[in-house]
């Protein structure tokens, strides 16, 4: 039989997958997609936890999540593609380099992080043992590395959606912070990648300037 | 008594290996014509090309020295040692199965290809040195995921031995789905789509292009050739097997003597389940650039990999 | 009284009621000058309340934000007039209102988590601000700024994930009133914040969005970051440190970003760039006066309120100048002494006053800081601080007197107001400092 506990292993590992996903992808608009999964598979993880917890304010989150995350995102990004269709595709640098150097830097952090600074000061959860944090550490630094790793604006801003994914779902498998918070947070990056729709507009790669130097 | 079996289930295991592997490769091109709406081969094709490369003459280029003329009889000599340490077809233990480990098995692996490689440039040809040149660029991540997921079977169970992962399995059902284990099927099976040479990394054919290993074998003809490609079919065999019997579908073998002869049965009907999974996507994936085989490679590493972190954190 | 805080948050939202119409200009002065009002009565009575956290440090910087508030508005009033549509000069006053509000909204809150909601806010309304002009380097500017400083306020989310897990809750004033609230998994909160908010303080591994951000914005925008922005992320950094002090981590990053931003200054050849590595140094050592404690509180209070008026009036006259010359490079602008007799008084007051020069509000507060560390024993600390400092002094004050001086200069100044608000900005900070001076020289009397 396979437990609720396990389930929700098995769909922090798929957020895992995602994120590979988008690193890999240099298409925008199956990026965009592919975070908009991400958020799904999010939400669904704390619906399985606001099950297990009896907890209506993680149901309320999964909604949010859902609507501002899965959706509303998505749409917005995607239509501004369609206005733009230059921005479709992105040079990738090759593939096989990038997925080692994020592999390096997800190992380096989850080492670092995790196994020098974490596994110390955080105990037992709810959900099991804590090694459960690595995924959304996982996560962060994979959504780190997106943004550094790439030039083009809407692979930034997903980088950015992934990073703040991860910290939702540290959240939710730590301790879940107040829906006050958390639904300001969910907001907060919905107003900022809305913004960010408006320098797609104007900018839609961000190379080295002169101006900018030093 | 006990020793009876033993040597029975060795002898039916390396026998089975041995004669089973062209067939599994003669049924799958046979049946891929089919889909393709050809006539197609008939499924014994691949004894028909032994047969008849064996009788043929064999041609030595000048050049070559005698690594290019043993190297075909040790590979082979080698996948038969194989044969005779993993589960392939028989999921006791056999005659030869303390000699290695799983890692081992690896290395085995490792030590042909790179033998392949030693006869290819021992052939004085350009175009087999850059079929190796390819090859080796390629390998440095394939045999990167082969070690990695065997790590990482091993620190499952505790031991490296492939008997006890399969047995492990099969007594622990609820471990097939754990992430580790779900992890180490993707990278195996993307490993093995690309040792076989299949559709998304190499098409098969005469396409010099897009050759990856069997341009290795190019400058061989004859008998030599013929033990070659029989040694290559037993790679395929070896390698889905593996992936059968450890990973995909560990149960429905017998261990017991007189069961190992419907084991052999038991397998053929596993690998006709795996032949169908390779034909759908043989049929509707198309061939990548040859550049893009080292993303695919790094895909499966890196998922081999992520396992490794897994079952090491999640113990 | 939580109505003063609560008007303080609403009336530059209010402000924006005027958006449909023409007066939004004059509905902004407007809310700014009721909001200098308000921010000094506050500041006559601090308080604590339960929604509210706002002691006598708090006040100040609420009066910071609003007097740069108020001086922004009046000169993007007269700057924001050739060559910008209707559109863009509205975006500014209805941007920079929010932009307000969210700062004033993370400085008084009485909640960790509700303060990195209000910094995260500030990023997101202060993007469209850089560029409002749209030239292609401020776009790349916002751009930098945007994903830079949220991903690293993300990493300062983290922080306040583990309050929520070692507390239970997120109130500043129940956190800070635990006794046995240091253990190491505080310590790791305080580190965590140090790097995510360290981002928008522009600490200097993660200060790279700063520069840009500084130097490609309009003059009034320029002003709000420097002044104020910085500063109020620095306060919701030292309202973490206040959890656990972990005074090597906070000093290290401060010294190095001081040692960085003297470097970084010294090869500068744009002067807005320059002024904004002063900002790095000039807040690093704000943050050194608050995590050294004692008499460095009371240093970095008077660094950080002259600072916001010197620093303002550098980036007016950088403005007024940028006007005139159309550059931003030092070595094209030569002796606008004998052209721009005004805004080079305002400019020369204020780079003498953010590199710490004597009778400045920022030399007394980096006299105190650097007394603070003379009686800690912090012998060698002291000796780095004060041999970059003076490099600083001399790289910025070099480059500032080429250009006043040097050479003649044919061209006229800019308009009265432009010309007024630097000169105003810059002797506030210089009031600031002979003020402190005179209350020093009382208290030790």
């Amino acid at each position: 039989m396979i437990s609720f506990y396990s389930l929700v292993y098995f769909l922090a590992a798929l957020t895992m997958v995602s994120s590979f996903y988008l690193q890999g992808q240099s298409f925008i608009r199956p990026m965009i997609r592919g975070v908009a999964v991400q958020s799904i598979l999010l939400s669904s993880i704390v619906f399985i936890l606001a099950y297990l917890y009896h907890s209506s304010t993680l149901v309320i989150l999964g909604i949010l999540l859902i609507f501002l995350r899965g959706i509303l995102v998505s749409f917005q990004l995607e239509s501004k593609i369609r206005q733009r269709s230059p921005v479709l595709r992105e040079q990738s640098k090759g593939l096989a380099s990038s997925f080692l150097v994020a592999l390096l830097f997800v190992l380096l952090g989850i080492v670092v992080v995790y196994f020098d600074v974490f596994s110390r000061i955080v105990g037992p959860l709810e959900i099991g043992s804590s090694a459960i944090l690595l995924f959304p550490f996982a996560l962060l630094f994979m959504g780190l590395f997106l943004i550094i790793s790439r030039k083009g604006t809407f692979a930034q801003v997903i980088g950015y959606v992934e990073e703040e994914n991860a910290l939702i779902l540290m959240a939710v498998f730590l301790l879940p912070v107040p829906i006050v918070i958390d639904a300001s947070v969910i907001l907060d990056v919905f107003i900022l990648v809305v913004i960010s729709s408006v320098i797609v507009m104007e900018k839609d790669s961000h190379l080295p300037m002169e101006e900018l130097r030093g | 008594m006990y020793w009876m079996g033993l040597v029975e289930n060795t002898i039916i295991q390396l026998l089975g290996v041995i004669l089973l592997s062209p067939l599994i490769v003669g049924i799958y091109a046979s049946l891929k014509s089919k889909i393709e709406l050809k006539k197609g081969p008939s499924f014994f094709q691949p004894y028909y090309d032994v047969i008849k490369l064996l009788k043929k003459e064999t041609v030595v280029s000048k050049n070559s020295g005698f690594v290019f003329v043993i190297v075909p009889y040790v590979v082979f000599g080698i996948y038969c040692l194989i044969a005779l340490v993993i589960p392939v077809i028989i999921s006791a233990p056999i005659y030869f199965t303390a000699t290695v480990d799983f890692l081992g098995g690896a290395l085995l692996f490792a030590l042909a290809a790179f033998l392949k490689y030693l006869a290819a440039m021992d052939s004085g040809s350009n175009f087999t040195t850059m079929s190796v040149a390819r090859s080796v660029s390629f390998n440095y991540l394939s045999e990167a995921t082969l070690i990695t997921v065997f790590f990482s079977v091993a620190l499952i169970t505790g031991t490296n031995n492939p008997y006890v992962i399969n047995n492990f399995i099969i007594t622990h059902p609820s471990s097939y789905l754990d992430l580790d284990h779900v992890f180490a099927i993707v990278a195996f099976f993307m490993l093995f789509i690309f040792e076989s040479g299949r559709i998304p990394v190499e098409s098969s054919g005469l396409m010099e292009l897009g050759m990856i290993d069997d341009g290795l074998n190019y400058e061989y003809s004859g008998k030599l050739l013929a033990i070659l490609k029989w040694g290559s079919y037993m790679k395929q065999f070896l390698l889905g097997s593996v992936f059968l019997n450890v990973f995909l579908i560990p149960w429905g073998l017998f261990t017991s003597f007189p069961g190992s002869i419907i084991d052999l049965g038991i397998m053929f009907g596993k690998w006709l389940i795996l032949i169908l999974v390779l034909l759908v996507i043989e049929t509707s994936l198309a061939k990548l650039r040859l550049f893009k085989v080292q993303d695919y490679l790094a895909v499966a590493f890196t998922f081999s990999l992520l396992f490794l972190i897994f079952s090491v954190m999640m113990k | 009284m939580t109505v003063l805080e609560f008007l303080l948050i609403l009336i530059p939202i209010a402000a924006n009621a005027a958006y449909p119409t023409r007066f939004l200009k004059h509905s902004t002065i407007l809310a700014a000058s009721v909001e200098v009002i308000l921010s000094l009565f506050i500041m006559r009575s601090p308080q604590i309340t339960g929604l509210f956290y706002v002691t006598a440090l708090t006040s100040i910087f609420i009066v910071m934000v609003s007097s740069i508030y108020l001086l922004s508005s009046i000169y993007a009033s007269k700057y924001f007039t050739d060559g910008m549509s209707e559109r863009s000069i509205k975006t500014y006053y209805f941007m920079s209102n929010f932009f307000v509000a969210s700062m004033l909204f993370s400085l008084v809150i009485n909640n960790y988590g509700l303060m990195w909601v209000g910094i995260e806010a500030t990023t997101v309304s202060s993007v469209l601000l850089i560029m409002v002009e749209r030239s292609e380097t401020s776009v790349e500017a916002a751009w930098r700024y945007l994903i830079i400083a949220s991903a690293g306020i993300g990493l300062a989310f983290i922080s306040i994930i583990l309050i929520y897990y070692d507390f239970h809750t997120l109130t500043v004033t129940q956190i800070l009133a635990m006794p046995s609230r240091i253990t190491l998994l505080s310590h790791i909160i305080a580190v965590i914040a140090l790097v995510g908010f360290g981002t928008k303080v522009g600490l200097f591994p993660v200060h790279t969005w700063l520069p840009d951000a500084h130097s490609e914005s309009p003059p009034p925008v320029s002003a709000l970051f420097s002044g104020v922005l910085v500063p109020t992320a620095l306060y919701v950094l030292y309202m973490v440190y206040q959890i656990a002090p972990t005074m090597p981590f906070y000093a290290g990053f401060a010294v190095a970003t001081i040692v960085a931003s003297s470097v970084f200054m010294s090869y500068q050849y744009r002067y807005k760039r320059m002024f904004a590595y002063s900002t790095m140094e000039n807040m690093s050592m704000a943050l050194l006066g608050l995590v050294l404690g004692g008499v460095g509180i009371i240093g970095a209070s008077i660094l950080l309120v002259s600072h916001t008026f010197a620093k303002s009036a550098a980036f007016y006259s950088s403005g007024n100048i940028f006007l005139q010359k159309k550059t931003k490079i030092i070595g094209e602008v030569t002796g606008i002494w004998s052209s721009m007799k005004t805004t080079s008084a305002s400019l020369l007051l204020s780079s003498l006053a953010v590199t710490g020069a004597p009778p400045f509000g920022i030399f007394v507060g980096e006299f105190i800081i650097l007394l603070r560390l003379a009686s800690l024993h912090l012998y060698l600390i002291f000796a780095v601080v004060l041999f970059f400092l003076g490099a600083s002094f001399v790289a910025v004050n070099y480059n500032i007197t080429l250009m006043l001086f040097e050479g003649k200069d044919e061209g006229k100044d800019v308009g009265g107001v432009l010309r007024v608000i630097p000169l105003i900005s810059a002797i506030v900070s210089l009031l600031i400092g002979i003020f402190a001076l005179v209350v020093m020289n009382y208290a030790i009397l």
